[in-house]
């Protein structure tokens, strides 16, 4: 099957760019803002999403902008999530931020924890 | 690999100790008999060398935060002087090591099995992303002695104070003695009243001769591995590389006392939860007293003719074979008898379940 998600990246959805500059106005930040996404230890599976709206990256972040919203990834996160889609889902059975992420080959039951 | 040394090697040398090599290490087997040392434990004090555990220090702010999401029991919010036994356990649920955890206050000490530090630092680094976690192996720099038995709070009352003496279990404190800065943890090891003393490996002959000489009148004596290990197989105490590794689960090696069933999300929580949820834990493992001839790890253990289980660890005492053995659930009731395999006439007896730290939450 041939895909059309261009790989070694991560990208983000227009409704997701959105919704995260909703979100950074309702926190106070200021443009251009970013939006830090990443992965933490633990969760069932092993790795856990991080996402986080902040003013500034790291100084060892990597910095994607798309839709006019900078994304945020430090290194050994990157690795994990290379490929990465961030969209976002609303309505009542909506479950906010969603990752789509090709690396994880296994996710836990509640969708928030994954294993590469 | 190079057999390593204790920081206390010339002492126990100059003691009498016979050596022997135990979990990669040079330790003294015995001092004078393993009764006489089995007797010190059980009804008086006994001082032994377990520098062979590993002990890593881990710093930062978020230390407490990644162990909890690392492993089954309830860290994050240990307080200074407070300790916790806990299992990291990899996405299957299986066993990558049994471990304590404690907060020392400026530092969270991880001791691990002998064979497991390095891999168990590897563990925590591979998942730290962008916490503020450093992890320094400081089994080489530290020894750490261990006082076992009835009288061994008396003695840590003379030698280290009466504050030291009156820790509750998997409690600890800082102490000090003629200028040398110890820890004092009492984790009851083996589930026998007693104290671990985390002490610098330049310090640590000091403290030891000090000891013994302070625990004369108390009769205390210097105890090597013999008489340990027998603790161990009576008390169900697993260790790693024998009952503890990637080819169980926590539930079935006895350690449902070391897992939070409350506190949220841990790699492999999905699993054991599971596992516990729908009992689907398909072994346990069990003391056995074993009756006739020599008894060996890895020896089958037969129901009817049908596989039930294995032994993992052996050892005689008194011409009393005891071991540690998995049974598979329905042949574990308490005096059922299982034939060796290969072992005319040798049979096993369940003697007790392993519940190092009890039956657990509820």
């Amino acid at each position: 099957m041939t895909t059309a998600v261009p790989l070694y990246t991560i990208n983000i959805t227009e409704k997701a760019a959105e919704k995260a500059k909703y979100f950074a106005q309702k926190e106070g930040l200021t443009e251009p803002f970013g939006l830090r996404v990443g992965v933490k230890g633990g969760g069932c599976s092993g790795l856990t999403y991080v996402l986080d709206l902040m003013q500034e990256p790291g100084p060892n972040d990597k910095v994607i902008e798309e839709h006019g919203v900078r994304l945020f990834v430090d290194k050994k996160s990157y690795v994990f999530l290379a490929g990465t889609i961030l969209d976002f889902s609303d309505g009542l059975n909506g479950k906010g931020f969603e990752f789509h992420n090709p690396n994880a080959k296994k996710t836990c039951g509640c969708g928030v924890s994954f294993s590469v | 690999m190079r057999v390593q040394r204790s920081p206390l090697h010339a002492i126990q040398e100059e003691l009498g100790a016979s050596f022997e090599e135990w979990y990669g290490w040079d330790l003294p087997a015995w001092y004078g008999t393993g009764e006489q040392e089995y007797a010190a434990i059980q009804g008086g004090a006994a001082l032994v060398d377990r520098s062979y555990l590993g002990r890593l220090q881990a710093t930062g702010k978020d230390v407490l935060d990644l162990l909890n999401r690392l492993s089954t029991n309830r860290v994050v919010d240990l307080l200074s002087g407070e300790a916790v036994p806990t299992v990291l356990t990899t996405e299957r649920g299986r066993i990558i090591d049994l471990v304590s955890v404690a907060n020392l206050g400026d530092s969270i000490l991880v001791v691990t099995s002998p064979q497991t530090r390095g891999q168990v630092a590897q563990w925590i680094d591979r998942y730290t992303f962008l916490e503020e976690v450093a992890v320094e192996d400081v089994t080489p720099d530290t020894a750490l002695l261990t006082l076992l038995g009835p009288g061994s709070p008396e003695l840590v009352q003379g030698v280290l104070g009466a504050g030291a003496a009156a820790l509750a279990p998997w409690r600890s404190t800082p102490a000090l003695l003629d200028g040398l800065s110890l820890q004092v943890l009492r984790t009851d090891p083996l589930g026998v009243l007693g104290y671990d003393l985390l002490v610098g490996a330049e310090e640590a002959e000091r403290l030891f001769r000090h000891l013994l000489e302070a625990g004369e009148p108390l009769g205390l004596r210097p105890v090597g591995m013999v008489a340990l290990e027998l603790l161990r197989l009576r008390r169900g105490w697993p260790v790693h590389g024998k009952e503890l590794g990637e080819a169980y689960n926590p539930l079935e090696a006895g350690l449902k006392g070391a897992i939070s069933f409350t506190k949220g999300c841990y790699i492999g929580q999905e699993v054991v939860a599971r596992l516990d949820t729908y009992q689907k834990v398909q072994r346990q493992l069990v003391v056995l007293a074993f009756d006739g001839s020599a008894v060996q790890e890895g020896d089958r253990l037969l129901q009817e003719d049908r596989e039930a289980g294995r032994v993992t660890s052996a050892a005689r005492y008194q011409g009393q074979s005891i071991g540690l053995g998995y049974i598979r659930l329905g042949a574990t009731a308490l005096g059922n008898r299982l034939a060796v395999s290969g072992r005319e006439g040798t049979t096993a007896k369940v003697v007790a379940l392993a519940q190092p730290f009890g039956p657990g939450e509820e």
